[in-house]
C-alpha cells in the first residue's frame, strides 16, 4: 500500500499548444482538491501548429467530463456543429459522400440495415446508401440540432462533433486550467537534466536561467518531441510505406455562402486537401506527398481551390507519419504531436490527445513508476494508432484513381493483412470485422466502403427470409421519415445562435 | 470468382450442441436453403461437461429462437441462477459468490472497483445485490426501473443439458426440417472437403455445408491434421439424485484434492458434478449416474473447408464456470453471422476462426485464472493446472491487477469487467498500490457512500421472497395463465 510519500506531486507539462492546455485542464481538474503542483512551460516564440480543427463525437465527452457549458465554449471558439465528413473525389474524379457520425438506418428483422440497401441495389435500386443516413441528410441540408433523446426517433439516429479554432480551445482551455491552479511559466527550454542512475528526466533549463523540476513530465512541445526523442531517444516508427503523405500547407479564407455542418477533404492528384469551417472564417489546408508534388505547386494548388478572400498567408507544415516506439517511456508521456503523427483525413489527432490524458488517467503513476503502468499505457495507444492507420488507408485504397503516381502507388500497395481481411471481409459478404477497441466503428467503415466504390457481391443470407416487397416498403419508409424529419430541423447557424453559441465576431445567419 | 450458393446443410451430432445449432438455424435460414439433421444419438454423456448453468446471455438466444422463458421453466427442471459459489476453492480458505451483475457504477470518474480496494472494511461481494440475494437464497427478476437497485441484477438458469436438449428439439421440429436417425459410418472428402456421409441406415447424404455436433469424438473432422491442441484429460462424474428440496439461486463449487465438484438443485432433483484428473483414483459414492474421460483443449480451426464444428467438437473446456455454454452461445451467433453465401467459404472461414480463436482464448484465460496461485494442493489435478499460467494475455491482466486493480481487457471477451473484478476479488488478489486518483477521492465520503449502497442493497434483499417460494408462486402463475390461455 502506498501512502502520501509515494504519490507525485509536481507534474510538468511541457509545450501549450491543443494537447499541453487539453492535458493541463484534465489534470487541473482532476487534482483540484490536492496538493499535486501542475505547471505547464510554453513559449510564445514558438507557434503551434494547431492541429486538427475539426474533431470527433468524442470530444463532447472530454469536454462534459470537465463540466464545460457547450455554449461557452462554442462562442470561445467560433466553433460551429459537425455531422460528418463530406469526401470529394476519392472513389474516382466527381465522386462524393458524407462519412457520417451515425448508423444507416435501423436493422430490420435483426439484419443491419446496409445488408437490405445493398440487396435492393443489386436488383435495381438507384438511391444511394447516403439517402438512408439521417445526420447526412441533415448535413446536406445545412440542418443541425441536438440529437433526440427518444431512442425511438429518426432524430436520434446520430452522433456530432465540433469544428473550431484549436488556438482559441487552448486559450479556453488555458484559463480553465489557470483558474484551477496550473502553473503557466513562460520560456524556452535550452537543457534538460537526467537523473544520472534513472535517465528520469529531474529539471528543464530554460533560456531565462530558470530551472523547472518535475516528478512526472508531459511531452507536449509537438513534432520534435523535446523530451520524449531529444532528450530519452525513444525512436520513431515510420509509417510513410502506408501513408506516404509528409508535408502540408494551410491558410484561412473568408467564408462563402452558407456554414455547413461537416467538414470536407477532396482528393487531388498527390494528396488532399480540407475544408473546415468554423463560425468565423474557413480553415483550409492541403495534405501532401512531397515525392509527387513539390511545395510552390502544392500551395498553388490548395489557393485556387480556396473559396474566399485569403485571411491569412499560407504556412507550410513538414511530418513524417508513424509513432513514437513508446509513448511513455521513463517519466515522460507524450502526447500529441510528440507521440505520433497520422494526417487529419479523418480529424484524429485532437482524438489521440484524449485517448492520451484517458490513458494516463487510468495509469497515472505514482513515484515508483511501476513499468507495469507504462507497459499497459503504451500497450492501449498502440492499438489505438494501428486501428486508425488501417481505417485512414482505406481512403487511399478504396479507389478506381489511377490519375497520378500517387494513386498509382496505392494501387500496387500490399496491404496490412489486418486491412486485407476487412476489405475481404466486407466485399465477400457485406460485413465488417468488429473489434472493440477502435474509435472507427463497423457503420464508419461502411461510409468509406460504399463511399468510395466498394460494394459488396453479396449479403447476408438470412435477408432471404422476408419478401423483397417488405424490404422495399420498409426502406421507403425510412427514406420518407428522415426526408420529412429533416425538413422540420432548424438550419445550423440558427441552432448555433437559439443555443446561445454565437460568437460576437462571427457573421450573423443569413435569416 | 463465382460459385454456387450454399442450398443444403447437414447438421450432425447429438445433444446440446445438436439442438442448439439446429434450433438457431432453423429460425434464422430463409426456406431457400435446405437443413437437414441427422441424430447420432441422445443425451450423450459428454454433455455434462457443458456444465450446469446457462449464463445471462442465454435469455437473448432464447429471445431469438422464439423460446419464452415460461416455456423453458414449464417444460424443464430449470431454476434461477444468480451466479456460482466458490467454497474453499483450491483448498484455500477462499469462498465468493461469481455472480452474474450489471456493469459497476463510477463515482467521481474513478470506477467503483478501483475505489472499493482503498477502504478495508467494504467489499466488492457486499455491493453486488446478485451476490447477496444468492447469499440470502432469495430471487426476484430483474427490475426494468432503472433506478431500482435490481436494476443492476443479472441471472441465468441452473439446467440439465438433456431436458434443454429435449426443449431446442421440440422447438426446431416445430418447422418441418427433414431428421435423420443415424450413426456415421463414415465421411467421403475431396479436396475442397466433405462431399457426403455415409449413414448406418445406408444412405448417403450430401451437403453443400456441415455442421459437426458430435462433441469430443469430431467426427466429421479430418484426424490427420485437425488433432486438438492437448492439455490436461479429466474424468467428469454426474449424480443425480431426486427429491432435494430447492434452494438458493445458485451453483455451488467446492474443490477438494481430486479436483472439484460443482452442485445445482433443480426442480427435478440435485444434480452433482465431480471433475477430477483422470489417472486419479475417484472416490467413488454409491453408483454414479454417469461418467466420461474427456481431453481439455481446442482445435486450432472450428471452421475447415466446408466443416464447422460446434461445441465439444472444436473444443473442451472445465465448466467450472460458465465458459463452455458461453462458447457454445458464441459459436451458434458466429456461425449465423457467417453463414456461407457461397459453396467458396475461405473468407467466411478466415473470420470464423479469428473470432473462434480469440474466444476460446479469452474464455480460457477467465478460467486459468481460477489457476493462478502460489501454491497448489499437491495432487494430479492441482498440479496439471499450472501449465499455462505464463501466458502472455493472462500475465498482462493479473500484473496490472495486482499493481492497480486496472482491468486490462482484450476486444469482445466472453468474461467483461465486473466477471474479473469478482474473480481476482475472490480469488485474494490485492492491488499493491493505491490507484493515485482513486486515492484523492475523499475516503469520508466514499464510506458513506459505500455505506449507504451496503445498506440499500441489504434491505432489498430482504425483500426478495427466498427463490424456492418465488419460483413455485411464478410457475402457478404461469401454470394459470397458460392453462387459460390454452
Amino acid at each position: 500500500m502506498n501512502d502520501q510519500t509515494s504519490q507525485i506531486m509536481s507534474v510538468c507539462i511541457l509545450g501549450g499548444g491543443t494537447a499541453g492546455w487539453m492535458t493541463a485542464a484534465a489534470l487541473a481538474f482532476k487534482f483540484h482538491d490536492s496538493d499535486v503542483r501542475i505547471q505547464i512551460v510554453e513559449s510564445e516564440q514558438i507557434g503551434t501548429v494547431g492541429v486538427g480543427e475539426a474533431t470527433l463525437p468524442h470530444i463532447r465527452f472530454f469536454n462534459q467530463a470537465l463540466g464545460i457549458d457547450e455554449a461557452e465554449f462554442m462562442r470561445a471558439t467560433n466553433a460551429t456543429f459537425k455531422l460528418g465528413i463530406e469526401f470529394c473525389d476519392w472513389g474516382q474524379i466527381g465522386d462524393k459522400y458524407i462519412h457520417p457520425f451515425g448508423d444507416f438506418g435501423q436493422p430490420i428483422d435483426g439484419v443491419d440495415f446496409h445488408h437490405v440497401w445493398n440487396k435492393l441495389r443489386r436488383s435495381g435500386l438507384k438511391t444511394p446508401l447516403e439517402e438512408f443516413s439521417y445526420p447526412i441528410i441533415a448535413a446536406q441540408s445545412g440542418r443541425f440540432h441536438h440529437p433526440d433523446p427518444d431512442p425511438a426517433k429518426i432524430e436520434s439516429t446520430f452522433g456530432y462533433a465540433y469544428q473550431f479554432d484549436s488556438s482559441h480551445y487552448a486559450k479556453f482551455l488555458r484559463k480553465f486550467a489557470e483558474d484551477r491552479g496550473v502553473t503557466r511559466i513562460e520560456g524556452k527550454v535550452v537543457n534538460t537534466v537526467q537523473n544520472p542512475e534513472t535517465g528520469h528526466v529531474e529539471t528543464l533549463q530554460l533560456e531565462s536561467g530558470e530551472t523547472v523540476k518535475g516528478e512526472l513530465f508531459i511531452d507536449c512541445s509537438g513534432f520534435r518531441g523535446l523530451l520524449i526523442e531529444q532528450c530519452l531517444k525513444t525512436g520513431y516508427q515510420d509509417w510513410s510505406e502506408w501513408l506516404p503523405c509528409n508535408r502540408a500547407v494551410a491558410v484561412q479564407s473568408a467564408t462563402v455562402g452558407d456554414i455547413p455542418p461537416y467538414t470536407r477533404s477532396t482528393a487531388r492528384e498527390a494528396g488532399w486537401q480540407w475544408r473546415i469551417p468554423l463560425q468565423h472564417r474557413t480553415g483550409n489546408g492541403f495534405v501532401y506527398c512531397s515525392d509527387y508534388i513539390s511545395d510552390d505547386e502544392a500551395r498553388e494548388q490548395m489557393l485556387s481551390a480556396v473559396e474566399g478572400e485569403l485571411l491569412t498567408t499560407p504556412k507550410q507544415l513538414y511530418f513524417m507519419t508513424g509513432r513514437r516506439n513508446l509513448f511513455w517511456n521513463k517519466n515522460v508521456v507524450s502526447i500529441g504531436l510528440s507521440a505520433g503523427f497520422l494526417e487529419p483525413l479523418e480529424s484524429t489527432s485532437i482524438h489521440f490527445i484524449q485517448e492520451g490524458i484517458t490513458a494516463l488517467l487510468e495509469l497515472f503513476p505514482d513515484r515508483s513508476f511501476a513499468s507495469s503502468d507504462q507497459d499497459e499505457y503504451n500497450e492501449r495507444m498502440s492499438l489505438n494508432f494501428e486501428r486508425v492507420r488501417d481505417f485512414l488507408l482505406l481512403h487511399y485504397v478504396a479507389t478506381e484513381r489511377d490519375d497520378s503516381p500517387m494513386w498509382r502507388h496505392f494501387r500496387a500497395l500490399t496491404l496490412p493483412d489486418s486491412l486485407q481481411s476487412k476489405i475481404d471481409v466486407w466485399t465477400h459478404r457485406g460485413l465488417v470485422p468488429s473489434y472493440e477497441f477502435s474509435v472507427f466503428l463497423p457503420p464508419s467503415w461502411i461510409a468509406v466502403f460504399a463511399g468510395q466504390r466498394i460494394l459488396p457481391t453479396a449479403e447476408d443470407p438470412r435477408l432471404n427470409r422476408l419478401s423483397a416487397e417488405i424490404l422495399q416498403s420498409e426502406t421507403e419508409t425510412l427514406h420518407r421519415s428522415i426526408q420529412s424529419a429533416v425538413a422540420r430541423a432548424p438550419a445550423h447557424v440558427s441552432f448555433i445562435e437559439k443555443i446561445g453559441g454565437l460568437a460576437s465576431s462571427a457573421r450573423a445567419p443569413a435569416s | 470468382m463465382t460459385s454456387a450458393p450454399v442450398q443444403t446443410v447437414a447438421i450432425c451430432g447429438s445433444g446440446l450442441a445438436l439442438w442448439m445449432t439446429a434450433a438457431a438455424l432453423a429460425r434464422s435460414l430463409p426456406d431457400s436453403i435446405q437443413v437437414t439433421i441427422v441424430e447420432t444419438g441422445v443425451n450423450p454423456v459428454d454433455d455434462i461437461f457443458y456444465g450446469q448453468i446457462l449464463p445471462p446471455q442465454a435469455y437473448a438466444f432464447h429471445l431469438s429462437i422464439g423460446l419464452s422463458e415460461p416455456e423453458l421453466l414449464l417444460n424443464t427442471g430449470t431454476t434461477f441462477a444468480l451466479g456460482t459459489q466458490f467454497q474453499s476453492w483450491a483448498q484455500t480458505d477462499r469462498s465468493w459468490v461469481q455472480a452474474f451483475h450489471q456493469p459497476l457504477p463510477v463515482w467521481d470518474g474513478v470506477p467503483l472497483t478501483k475505489l472499493i480496494h482503498q477502504r478495508p472494511h467494504a467489499s466488492l461481494q457486499s455491493i453486488l445485490i446478485t451476490a447477496q440475494a444468492g447469499l440470502k437464497g432469495v430471487f426476484a427478476h430483474p427490475s426494468e426501473d432503472g433506478a431500482h437497485l435490481l436494476s443492476r441484477a443479472e441471472y441465468g438458469y441452473a439446467v440439465d443439458p438433456n431436458q434443454l436438449s429435449a426443449l431446442y428439439k421440440a422447438s426446431t421440429l416445430r418447422r418441418p426440417i427433414p431428421l435423420i436417425t443415424a450413426q456415421i459410418v463414415s465421411v467421403q472428402r475431396a479436396s475442397t472437403g466433405i462431399t457426403g456421409l455415409t449413414l448406418s441406415d445406408g444412405q448417403t447424404l450430401h451437403a453443400d455445408l456441415f455442421i459437426d455436433c458430435t462433441g469430443p469424438l469430431a467426427q466429421l473432422q479430418e484426424k490427420t491434421t485437425a488433432t486438438a491442441a492437448t492439455d490436461r484429460t479429466v474424468k467428469a462424474t454426474l449424480k443425480q439424485t431426486s427429491g432435494t428440496p430447492l434452494g438458493a439461486a445458485l451453483q455451488y463449487v467446492r474443490s477438494g484434492g481430486y479436483g472439484w465438484r460443482s452442485e445445482v438443485i433443480l426442480r427435478s432433483g440435485a444434480r452433482r458434478l465431480t471433475v477430477c484428473d483422470a489417472n486419479a483414483q475417484t472416490e467413488t459414492s454409491a453408483g454414479p449416474d454417469v461418467s466420461t474421460t474427456l481431453t481439455l483443449g481446442s482445435r486450432p480451426e472450428g471452421w475447415r473447408t466446408n466443416c464447422i464444428a460446434i461445441g465439444q467438437a472444436a473444443y473442451v473446456i472445465e465448466p467450472f464456470t460458465t465458459a463452455p455454454m458461453k462458447l457454445l452461445l458464441r459459436d451458434i451467433d458466429r456461425v449465423l453471422k457467417l453463414f456461407p453465401i457461397s459453396t467458396d467459404m475461405r473468407i467466411d472461414a478466415q473470420e470464423y476462426n479469428r473470432l473462434f480463436r480469440d474466444d476460446y482464448a479469452h474464455a480460457s484465460l477467465f478460467n486459468q485464472a481460477h489457476f493462478a496461485m502460489s501454491d497448489y494442493p499437491e495432487t494430479p489435478y492441482w498440479q496439471g493446472t499450472a501449465a499455462h499460467n505464463q501466458d502472455p494475455k493472462l500475465v498482462r491482466k493479473l500484473t496490472q491487477y495486482e499493481s492497480r486493480g486496472y482491468l486490462a481487457a482484450y476486444d469482445n471477451e466472453p468474461f467483461d469487467d465486473v466477471d474479473w473484478a469478482v474473480l481476482h476479488d475472490g480469488m485474494g488478489r490485492t492491488p499493491q498500490r493505491r490507484d493515485p486518483l482513486a486515492a484523492l477521492v475523499d475516503p469520508a465520503t466514499i464510506d458513506t457512500r459505500l455505506d449507504a449502497l451496503q445498506n440499500a442493497i441489504q434491505s432489498v434483499v430482504k425483500k426478495m421472497p427466498p427463490h424456492p417460494i418465488y419460483m413455485g408462486k411464478f410457475l402457478s402463475y404461469l401454470q394459470r395463465k397458460y392453462t387459460r390461455n390454452g
